[in-house]
C-alpha cells in the first residue's frame, strides 16, 4: 500500500468531512430540539444542490456565493414542513413521525426526479479545476473552500445557539420542553425555527458540494442514510458529536475506498454504525440514557 | 363475514378467466405486494417492531433460489424454502442483535436499514453472484423450474402466497402468540411483568415474518427473471413493502391486503400514464402524499376505519337485536369452580418463609438507593413496606421483580433465588407486581388487558379469556370489560392494574401504591378488594402511603429510610417508633413531642 495514497485519502476525506459535519449538525439539531428524525434530510440537501445548479446555469451565480440563497430557501422549506406537517404529529408515537417524514422524503425526491430527470448533474465552478500541491499530496481547492465554509458555518451555528437569546431559547426547549413552556417560551415557534435552521444547514451543504459531488435525485436517500450514520455514531442530539462524527465517517469512507475498493466504502460506515448501535447506542459524544 | 370471505375468494379464483393479460399482471402485483406486506405485518404491525430493511430478506431468498437453480440445478420449488430459511436466519441474527441490545424506534429502523444496505453493497461486489449487474435467469417455460408460459399460473401462485401469509397471521392473531405481540407493542415492560417473554416472542415474529418474505424472493426472481442488487436489496423496495400495510392498517389482518388493493393499481396506473410522459417519479410522489395523508388523517390505517363504518351500517340495519359477538362466553356461563384457590375464611397453612431477602443493595451513581436490606414475607402474610418519598421502596420492588439487578444480596422466593432472572420468569414463578404509575395497554379493552395476565397460566386463548372475565368481575370492572383501557378513570386503571397482576395467579403479589391518587370513597372498596385477594390465599407485599390503609391491612410493617430498614414490627409498634416518627416528620418533632 502506497503511503501517499493513504495520506491523500486521509486529506480528501477530512476536507469532504466538513460537508458531512454541516449536514449532520442540521439533523442533530432538529432531533435534539423536537425528537423528530428528519428522514427527508438528504432530499432537502439535494434540493439545495439543484437550487445552486439553477442559480449557476440560469443566473450565473457561483455555488460558493449562492449557498447563502440556498440556505435561506431551505430555511423556508424547513419552516413550512415543520409548521404544516411535523407540528401535527409532535406528540404522536415515533413510528408515526418516521412514516410522515418518509412521506415527505418520497415527495421531495420524486419532485426532483420529475423536475430535473434522472441523469447525474454537477455544477461547474471556476474553483473546480484548481489544485494545490503540498509535497506529495494535492489539495483540491474546491474541497478546501467547501471545508472552510462548512466549518465556519458550523461555528456560526454554535455561536448562534450559545450566544444569542433565540439560540438559548432553542437549547432550553431542547433540554426540557415542559420547563420551557412553563417559563413562557413559545415552543412552537422555537420548533419551527430549529427545523428551519436544520434544513438551512443542508441547503448550504448542498450548494457547497454541488461542484464536487455529481448528484441525481436518489442521491438524497444515501445522504439521509449517511446523516443518520453520523448522528448515531456521534450521539443523537450532540452538536459536537455530529461535527466530529462527520469528519470521522468521511475519513473512514475515504480510507475504505483506498484500502478496499470505492464501491465498498459505505460498508465501512455501516459496519461502524452497527458496532456503535450495539455497544454504545448513545454514540461517542451522546449522554447515556436508557 | 365468513360468506363475504368465501365470496371474495370465489371471485378471485374465477377472475383470470375474464381478465386481460395486463389486468392479470396487475392482480399478480397486488397479491405479491399484499403477501410481502402481510409478512412484514407480523413483525412490523402485530409486534410493532418497525423493520425498514425487509427488502434484504426478499433479496436473500431470491438470490439463494436463483443461484441454486443456476449453479446446482436445484428446482426453485425446493430452493425457495432454502432461501426462506436463510432469510429467516438473517432475520434471527438482526432481530437478536436489535432486541437483545434493546434498540427501539428509530434505532431499530436504522439497524435494519444498515443490514439491508450492507447486504446490497456486499452482493453488488461479489462477482460470483453477478455483482452489480445482477443475475439473469433463462426462460425455459418449464414448470419444474418455476417458469410458466401462462401468466395466470403466476396469478394463482401469488394468490396462494398471499392467502398463506394471511392464514398465518390469522392463526397468530387468535393465539397466545398474537395476544402477546400486541401486549409487547403496547407496553413491553408491562407485558414482561405479566409473564411475557418479550425477547422470545419478538424473535419468533421476526423469524416467521422473514421466512415468508424470503419465500417471496423466489417468486420475484422467477417472475421477473432478473435480480439486481439495487432493486432487490434497496431501500425503495423496503418502502414498497412497508407502505401497503401502513396505509391499509398495520397490525390488522386485512390491512395489508386492502393497502395493496389501493396502492398497487395506483402505482401501476401512474407508472403507465405518467411514466410514459417522462414523469418517472410521479407514482412515488403519490405514495409520499398518501403516506403523509394517512399519518395525519388516518393514523390507524384504512381497514380499521372501513370496519367501523361497516359495523355501524350493520348495527343500524339490525338495531333492536343486539347480538353477542362470536366466542362471547357470556352466552354459556363461565365455570365458577376455577377461582383462584379460593378457600374463603380458611387461614393458609403456615409453611416455610415464602420470600427471603438478604443484604439487598442497589446503587445508582452516587445514590445508594437500597442498602443491605433484609426482609422476609411468610406464607399468607400481608407485609407493609413504608417510608418517606425517595426511601427506595419502588427500587426494592424493581429488584424483587427482576426489572433491576441487585449490586449485592440475594432474593429467595419459594427456596429459589430470583437474582438474574428476567421479569417474565419471576412472574411465572408466582411473584407478580403492579406499577405505581399504572401501565395499562391503552388500546386494548379491559378484558384483553387482563387476558394477557391470564395467559401466563392458561395458554389457550379461550380459557384465558374465561379466567380473565372472572378476574375482571372480581376487581369490579365487570360492567367496563369491553371499554378501551386508555379511557378509564384513574381509580379504574388502578383496579385494572391489580386485576392484570391477579390474573397471573400469583403466590405473592407486590402492590405499589394502588391507592395513591384516589379519594376516600374510592379507597374503601380497594381495601376490601385487597382483603378479599389475601383471604383467597395470596400473600401480599404492599407499598402504601395511606397510613390508615397500611395500618388496617398489614400484619407486619417494614420501614425504609434512605435505602435502609430502620424499623420492623406490628402496626402498633411502628406507629409509636421514634425512628419512624423522626424519618417522617424530622427529629425536631420527636424532641418537641411529649415523652
Amino acid at each position: 500500500m502506497d503511503l501517499t495514497l493513504v495520506l491523500q485519502g486521509l486529506l480528501s476525506g477530512l476536507l469532504f468531512g466538513g460537508v458531512y459535519s454541516l449536514m449532520a449538525v442540521g439533523l442533530t439539531l432538529i432531533f435534539g430540539v423536537m425528537r423528530v428524525v428528519n428522514f427527508a434530510h438528504g432530499d432537502m440537501m439535494v434540493w439545495g444542490m439543484y437550487l445552486s445548479y439553477l442559480l449557476a446555469t440560469r443566473a450565473g451565480i457561483d455555488p460558493y456565493l449562492s449557498f447563502v440563497v440556498c440556505a435561506a430557501a431551505l430555511f423556508a422549506l424547513g419552516l413550512l414542513v415543520q409548521r404544516g406537517l411535523v407540528d401535527r404529529v409532535i406528540d404522536a408515537p415515533h413510528e408515526m413521525q418516521i412514516l410522515l417524514m418518509l412521506g415527505v422524503a418520497l415527495v421531495l425526491e420524486n419532485l426532483a426526479l420529475v423536475a430535473f430527470g434522472p441523469e447525474p448533474t454537477r455544477v461547474r465552478s471556476p474553483l473546480g479545476a484548481a489544485t494545490l500541491w503540498l509535497g506529495p499530496v494535492f489539495v483540491d481547492i474546491a474541497r478546501l473552500v467547501t471545508f472552510v465554509v462548512a466549518v465556519l458555518l458550523t461555528a456560526a451555528l454554535s455561536l448562534f445557539l450559545y450566544r444569542t437569546d433565540l439560540g438559548r431559547t432553542i437549547r432550553a426547549a431542547a433540554d426540557n420542553t415542559y420547563g420551557a413552556l412553563v417559563v413562557g417560551i413559545d415552543v412552537r415557534r422555537v420548533y419551527a425555527v430549529a427545523f428551519g435552521v436544520g434544513a438551512a444547514c443542508v441547503g448550504a451543504a448542498g450548494a457547497l458540494v454541488s461542484s464536487i459531488l455529481p448528484f441525481q435525485p436518489p442521491t438524497g436517500l444515501s445522504l439521509s442514510v449517511t446523516s443518520f450514520n453520523i448522528v448515531i455514531i456521534g450521539g443523537m442530539g450532540s452538536l459536537l458529536g455530529a461535527f466530529i462524527g462527520g469528519l470521522l465517517v468521511s475519513v473512514a469512507e475515504s480510507l475504505g475506498a483506498v484500502f478496499l475498493k470505492p464501491s465498498l466504502k459505505e460498508l465501512v460506515s455501516f459496519s461502524l454504525l452497527i458496532v456503535i448501535l450495539l455497544f454504545r447506542p448513545a454514540g461517542l459524544f451522546g449522554k447515556r440514557t436508557s | 363475514m365468513r360468506w363475504a370471505v368465501v365470496a371474495a375468494l370465489a371471485v378471485l379464483l374465477a377472475l383470470p378467466a375474464v381478465l386481460s393479460s395486463y389486468a392479470v399482471t396487475i392482480f399478480i402485483l397486488i397479491f405479491f405486494y399484499g403477501f410481502l406486506g402481510q409478512a412484514w405485518n407480523i413483525v412490523g404491525g402485530y409486534a410493532g417492531q418497525l423493520s425498514a430493511g425487509h427488502a434484504a430478506f426478499v433479496g436473500v431468498g431470491g438470490y439463494t433460489a436463483a443461484m441454486l437453480s443456476i449453479e446446482a440445478g436445484l428446482t426453485p420449488w425446493v430452493g425457495m424454502f432454502v432461501g426462506a430459511a436463510l432469510a429467516a436466519l438473517l432475520g434471527a441474527i438482526i432481530g437478536y442483535l436489535g432486541f437483545r441490545f434493546g434498540l427501539r424506534g428509530f434505532y431499530f429502523v436504522l439497524l435494519t436499514v444498515a443490514f439491508a444496505e450492507i447486504c446490497r453493497i456486499a452482493v453488488s461486489n461479489i462477482d460470483a453472484i453477478g455483482g452489480a449487474l445482477g443475475l439473469y435467469i433463462t426462460f425455459t417455460g418449464d414448470p419444474r423450474q418455476f417458469q410458466f408460459r401462462d401468466g395466470r399460473v403466476y396469478y394463482y401462485i401469488a394468490l396462494a402466497l398471499m392467502l398463506a401469509a394471511t392464514a398465518t397471521a390469522w392463526a397468530i392473531e387468535r393465539q397466545r402468540f398474537g395476544i402477546y405481540l400486541a401486549a409487547i407493542r403496547e407496553d413491553e415492560a408491562a407485558a414482561e411483568a405479566l409473564g411475557v417473554n418479550a425477547l422470545k416472542y419478538k424473535m419468533l415474529a421476526m423469524v416467521v415474518s422473514t421466512f415468508l418474505t424470503g419465500l417471496g424472493g423466489t417468486f420475484y426472481a422467477f417472475y421477473l427473471f432478473s435480480l439486481q442488487p439495487n432493486t432487490l436489496f434497496g431501500i425503495p423496495l423496503s418502502v414498497e413493502i412497508i407502505i401497503r400495510p401502513i396505509v391499509g392498517g398495520a397490525g390488522t389482518l386485512l390491512g395489508p391486503i386492502l393497502g395493496s388493493f389501493i396502492l398497487t393499481p395506483l402505482a401501476e396506473l401512474s407508472r403507465l400514464y405518467l411514466g410514459q410522459g417522462g414523469l418517472h417519479g410521479a407514482h412515488l410522489i403519490a405514495y409520499g402524499v398518501l403516506l403523509i395523508g394517512v399519518v395525519l388523517f388516518l393514523p390507524e390505517g384504512a381497514y380499521p376505519r372501513l370496519r367501523r363504518v361497516l359495523q355501524r351500517s350493520r348495527l343500524a340495519s339490525v338495531s333492536g337485536h343486539p347480538r353477542s359477538e362470536p366466542g362471547d362466553e357470556r352466552s354459556h356461563p363461565a365455570p365458577v369452580s376455577g377461582h383462584l384457590r379460593s378457600e374463603p375464611g380458611s387461614r393458609p397453612p403456615l409453611q416455610k418463609t415464602l420470600l427471603v431477602v438478604r443484604g439487598l443493595s442497589k446503587r445508582f451513581g452516587g445514590l445508594q438507593a437500597v442498602a443491605g436490606l433484609d426482609l422476609a414475607v411468610e406464607h399468607g402474610e400481608m407485609l407493609g413496606l413504608i417510608g418517606p418519598n425517595g426511601a427506595g421502596k419502588t427500587t426494592v420492588f424493581n429488584l424483587l421483580s427482576g426489572f433491576l439487578t441487585p449490586d449485592a444480596g440475594d432474593v429467595s422466593f419459594r427456596d429459589r433465588s430470583l437474582v438474574g432472572l428476567p421479569p417474565h420468569a419471576i412472574c411465572r414463578l408466582g411473584l407478580a407486581r403492579t406499577f405505581q404509575l399504572v401501565r395499562p395497554f391503552p388500546r386494548m379493552s379491559v378484558l384483553e388487558n387482563v387476558r394477557v395476565g391470564a395467559l401466563a397460566r392458561h395458554p389457550q386463548a379461550l380459557e384465558a379469556r374465561a379466567r380473565a372475565r372472572d378476574v375482571v368481575e372480581r376487581v369490579g370492572l365487570g360492567a367496563r370489560e369491553h371499554v378501551t383501557a386508555g379511557t378509564l378513570t384513574l381509580a379504574e386503571r388502578k383496579r385494572l392494574e391489580l386485576g392484570r397482576a391477579l390474573a397471573t395467579e400469583p403466590t405473592l403479589l407486590l402492590l405499589d401504591e394502588v391507592m395513591a391518587g384516589l379519594n376516600p370513597t374510592e379507597i374503601e372498596p380497594i381495601i376490601r378488594l385487597i382483603r378479599g385477594i389475601h383471604a383467597s390465599g395470596v400473600s401480599i407485599l404492599l407499598i402504601e402511603h395511606n397510613m390508615r390503609a397500611v395500618m388496617a391491612l398489614s400484619h407486619r410493617i417494614v420501614v425504609l429510610s434512605f435505602g435502609e430498614k430502620i424499623a420492623e414490627g406490628t402496626p402498633a409498634d411502628i406507629a409509636n417508633h421514634p425512628k419512624v416518627v423522626e424519618a417522617y416528620l424530622g427529629d425536631e418533632y420527636v424532641r418537641a413531642a411529649p415523652a
